[in-house]
């Protein structure tokens, strides 16, 4: 019920953040930035403000910041073209994102960024985070109980501080270590960048399947151990707290075997952390990490993000970190819902 | 579009961050570099080695920043013009080895002068050609112009010329407001061009293209101005166009010669050919708005900004793009170029972007780039370049365009507006230390604006010297010394403590300023270091909110100087490229008497003078070094030349040697 307003306010948050931070999209737009013409031709009366405040006009930006808060959030379109409600012409009345109009690049008008989006998620970053999301899940779950059985052993040692390293490897850095490893630089059998090589679209199936799984190795791995690492400890946490219960010490009594304990009455209790982490990794490797797509050339979501905030794109990063911001709810419901699968105490009315 | 000094990060030009030995030197372009015939493969291992060339196979090369589209028009960007040296043809083309300007797409051009009659003697010269509009409307008889006692004596010399080719009219000097050489350009066009869809190319599609920027819808704003200075156009017939300019103006012939051309039956709805090709598109405004429709300028200027084709691009060149995406360019041969002797060698060009450069050294030793040309110095000089996984595949070599490095100092401000403390600040920097222990003395100082290599640039200027006591006694005389003991000479209550403004992630200004910092301490000036992300660094410099500020320029073999040091730009409420504020009388006498002054020997000699005046009468920059660009590229290709014009390569020259798998002994296909 309170994600609408939630949504409301994460966007009013982020068109304010937007607004307060220095730079400026018709700067950038003049092409005196990113590596733009000095424009040393001679000249006569070119009116840079002139040209920026017309830029302005055309994206809605001279509009003020409740006008602008309309536009984004729709259903109607208040730039120059969009509604008459809004001063506009009425040639295209309606946009925003209540009629999933994402609308343009402000740099690039060839570019809707809605589509761009669903490309983007599409062929990098959600089979990225789902084969991600379920290795760390599959691997993690099994190492937290395994340890936790364990707790105090010298295996529970080894594991922790094993997990702790890999915790601590910063994530650009693994990637280096492993692009050099397995590289031409290296034991040569993985290829270093992108998803696909460059002939793929012309290979058969089987092919095909062996050069992405080649190309996906390594990111996947990067992006996997460091939360495999942090899930795990959480997982054994939650379970050594558990099995330390009153309830479970009287399954002990009753003479069940480890395994019906263990798996039957300790795991979903303490599987509580580890749905509670489900709702802020969601978010992050729908979002796309930065790092890992720069380190392997990956067009993904937070490479679109960041490029949307050097050049000062609005309608890029509203887009985007709204994106991310539904993500977070929607990360926060499904555990909300997995808390009540898992806990039957717990109901939503 | 006149060719523009581009503003990148120094990093690009720089080399810095890499401390060495003193002494070690590797190479130095002491010898003044003009035109030349490039050597070929002058870094190549087996340079000596004859081969021979054949036709096929494909290059990658490395971008370092995505091109959103490739029309000038609406997108000015360094990496389209080069993508487009390969994709498209332009009028004219500046020569790369020689500097000259010759005919590319044009078959060959004439340039002819304008008389500007008086308006009451306009009636008297029947053949005399109404142009312009408003102020601007005026008179002309252009041909070539002879100055006689009298008047003038005006001979047509083009075609389709008001005067009949040959014939000649003389007009009263008193009839005449005034004469503006060189100011008529006509263009021959070939009569078998064909656009990669087959289309047949004609002067229509050049008219159009200038026509465009006159439409205020279409996102021209970057490159707008200079074809502003174009006043009429005209097509004299499907082979010839013309076009006449305001006035004198010595970039001119480069102005319409280096124009990207459109289709104008993909750009343009009024086009009736525009509904064959692009139907789906034309059928949507005719649903829209019904038969018959008359297209606002808003409308045709929309279509232009959001057209298809500014990225699936249909051009002239030698090779046709077949596929854009995000990271990848691809362009293949286009079989039905109509200068087959100028086409290339490879069949595919793979133009691959990757955003990061350690990255893209990584995919360059992986096989996945052929050419990378931002090798990092300690890459270069490193054991990267000489592990025999580099060695075994590739090999390295630099060249220099005329890219240098400067730091701006804001002359409004008040800590920088006497020259004094602006030239005691360059001679309390070791520029000599700084380039032998960071640039591996594989740099030059400049101390002018213009490119290093051309004929503007002036040699006989001599550095300030590096002398901490003597910048002392000049800050001394301009009134700053430290009067409160606090360490920091002041002045009127001003303490001279200077921001040094500079990219995020930029090394090579990060080691400079705080090289500087060190530098100054001795003196009492104190350095703040003030690292921001590029929007909010561009924000903060054109406010001009900063003290100095370290960036390099990428200037073309001759610059027009006006945007960076006349007055007219200098004012604190200008968003403009002179960010220190230079506002000097003799400054922009120089730049206004260059700027009409077409001999070129004439005119290197006022840019020299103005180099001169800049250096030591202004001295708004401390200009820094003029750097290489260091490149890695696949053995396997060869014919590699560097110049002086950016890109500083040309890819339809690259090729494999002959019996490489894949090639073959001639252009066409079918002949393998």
């Amino acid at each position: 019920m309170w994600m609408v307003p939630t949504l409301l306010g994460i966007i009013l948050i982020i068109l304010g953040l937007l607004h307060a931070a220095p730079g400026d999209p018709a700067m950038m737009m003049m092409g005196i930035g990113s590596g733009g013409s000095s424009g040393e031709v001679s000249q006569d009366g070119v009116d840079y403000q002139a040209r920026i405040d017309a830029f302005k006009k055309e994206n809605a930006l001279d509009r003020s910041f409740l006008v602008q808060y309309a536009g984004v959030l729709g259903p109607f379109n208040v730039k120059p073209d969009g509604h008459e409600l809004f001063g506009g012409d009425g040639r295209n009345p309606y946009g925003g994102f209540l009629v999933f109009d994402f609308g343009k690049e402000l740099l690039n008008k060839n570019k809707h960024i809605g589509e761009e989006i669903k490309k983007r998620l599409l062929s990098t970053t959600l089979p990225l985070a789902l084969i991600s999301i379920m290795l760390t899940y599959l691997l993690a779950l099994p190492i937290g109980i395994y340890s936790a059985n364990r707790a105090g052993m010298t295996i529970d040692k080894i594991t922790t501080v094993g997990l702790f390293i890999m915790y601590s490897i910063p994530v650009f850095w693994a990637g280096l270590m492993l692009k050099l490893a397995f590289g031409k630089t290296g034991l040569g059998w993985l290829p270093v960048i992108g998803l696909h090589s460059r002939d793929a679209a012309d290979m058969d199936m089987l092919p095909y399947l062996w050069d992405a799984f080649k190309h996906f190795l390594m990111p996947v791995t990067v992006m996997t151990y460091g939360s495999l690492a942090y899930i795990s400890r959480q997982m054994r946490t939650g379970m050594i707290e558990v099995i330390h219960q009153d309830y479970i010490r009287t399954a002990r009594a009753k003479g069940l075997s480890e395994k019906t304990i263990i798996f039957k009455h300790a795991l979903r209790n303490s599987m509580i952390p580890v749905i509670t982490i489900f709702a802020s990794i969601l978010p992050i490797l729908i979002g796309g990490s930065l790092v890992i797509e720069v380190i392997f050339d990956l067009p993904g979501m937070g490479e679109y993000m960041f490029k949307g905030l050097l050049k000062r794109d609005y309608n890029i990063i509203m887009a985007t970190m709204t994106l991310s911001g539904v993500m977070t709810l929607m990360g926060i419901l499904l555990s909300d819902i997995a808390y009540a699968i898992v806990d039957p105490r717990i109901k939503y009315s | 579009m006149a060719r523009t000094a581009l503003l990148v990060l120094p990093a690009l030009a720089g080399l810095g961050g890499l401390a060495l030995a003193a002494g070690v030197t590797t190479g130095v372009p002491d010898e003044v570099e003009g035109p030349h015939e490039a050597l070929v493969d002058e870094f190549h291992p087996n340079k000596g080695v004859a081969v021979e060339k054949a036709y096929g196979g494909e290059v990658v090369v490395h971008l370092s920043s995505m091109v959103e589209g490739l029309n000038n028009a609406v997108g000015n960007s360094a990496v389209a013009t080069w993508i487009r040296y390969e994709v498209h043809d332009q009028l004219v083309l500046q020569d790369w080895e020689m500097w000259d300007y010759r005919p590319s797409l044009a078959e060959s051009f004439e340039n002819e002068d304008q008389l500007i009659l008086r308006p009451e003697a306009a009636a008297k010269y029947p053949g005399a050609k109404a142009i312009g509009a408003g102020e601007k409307a005026r008179h002309i008889i252009y041909g070539t112009v002879l100055e006689t006692d009298g008047g003038y004596t005006v001979t047509g010399a083009s075609k389709g010329t008001m005067l009949g080719k040959g014939q000649s009219m003389t007009v009263a000097a008193e009839d005449v407001q005034s004469l503006e050489r060189g100011t008529v350009f006509t263009y021959y066009l070939p009569d078998n061009c064909k656009w990669h869809d087959g289309h047949l190319f004609d002067a229509d599609d050049v008219l159009f293209s200038w026509e465009i920027y006159g439409n205020m819808s279409v996102e021209a704003d970057e490159t707008r101005f200079s074809f502003q200075q174009i006043l009429a156009g005209e097509v004299v017939d499907p082979t010839t166009v013309r076009f006449v300019f305001e006035k004198q103006y010595f970039k001119a012939l480069d102005v319409p010669g280096s124009m990207c051309i459109l289709p104008r039956h993909l750009f343009d709805l009024n086009d009736p050919d525009n509904k064959t090709y692009d139907p789906e598109t034309h059928a949507e405004f005719t649903k829209l708005h019904g038969a018959g429709h008359v297209f606002s300028q808003a409308e045709l200027g929309t279509y232009i900004n959001e057209n298809p084709h500014n990225t699936d691009w249909v051009g002239l060149g030698p090779y046709k793009i077949v596929s854009w995406d995000d990271r990848t360019i691809v362009a293949e041969r286009f079989e039905g170029y109509y200068k087959p002797e100028q086409a290339g060698y490879v069949d595919k060009i793979i133009w691959r972007h990757i955003s990061d450069d350690n990255t893209a050294f990584n995919s360059l030793v992986n096989d996945e780039l052929d050419y990378f040309a931002r090798v990092k110095p300690e890459d270069y000089f490193g054991e990267a370049t000489a592990d025999s996984s580099f060695t075994d595949s590739f090999y390295k070599g630099y060249f220099y365009t005329g890219t240098y490095g400067f730091t701006g100092m804001n002359m409004l401000r008040p800590q920088l507006k006497d020259l004094e403390v602006r030239k005691a600040l360059t001679m309390a920097f070791d520029w000599e230390e700084y380039k032998r222990t960071k640039y591996k003395n594989l740099a030059t100082r400049v101390n002018g604006p213009q490119n290093y290599f051309g004929g503007g640039y002036n040699r006989d200027v001599e550095f300030l010297p590096y002398d901490p006591d003597a910048a002392e006694e000049l800050l001394a005389e301009a009134g700053w010394y430290d009067r409160d003991g606090d360490g920091i000479i002041d002045k009127d209550g001003i303490k001279l403590e200077l921001d040094f403004l500079y990219p995020t992630g930029n090394d090579a200004s990060s080691s400079f300023g705080l090289k500087l910092q060190e530098s100054y301490a001795p003196l009492g000036i104190k350095v703040n270091m003030s690292n921001l992300e590029w929007a909010t660094f561009l924000d903060r410099m054109l406010e001009r909110e900063y003290d100095l500020v370290n960036l390099a320029w990428v200037p073309p073999v001759e610059s027009d100087p006006e945007q960076l040091f006349h007055s007219k730009w200098g004012s604190k409420d200008q968003k403009s490229s002179n960010m220190c504020g230079v506002m000097d009388k003799g400054v922009d006498a120089l730049i206004e008497a260059g700027q009409i002054e077409l001999d070129e020997t004439k005119r290197h000699k006022i840019w020299q003078s103005l180099h001169r005046r800049i250096y030591e009468e202004v001295h708004p920059y401390m200009f820094g070094m003029n750097t290489p660009r260091k490149f890695a590229m696949n053995k396997k290709i060869r014919g590699f030349q560097s110049f002086k014009i950016a890109p500083g390569y040309a890819i339809r020259r690259w090729f494999y040697p002959a019996g490489t798998a894949g090639t073959r002994a001639s252009l066409a296909k079918s002949a393998q």
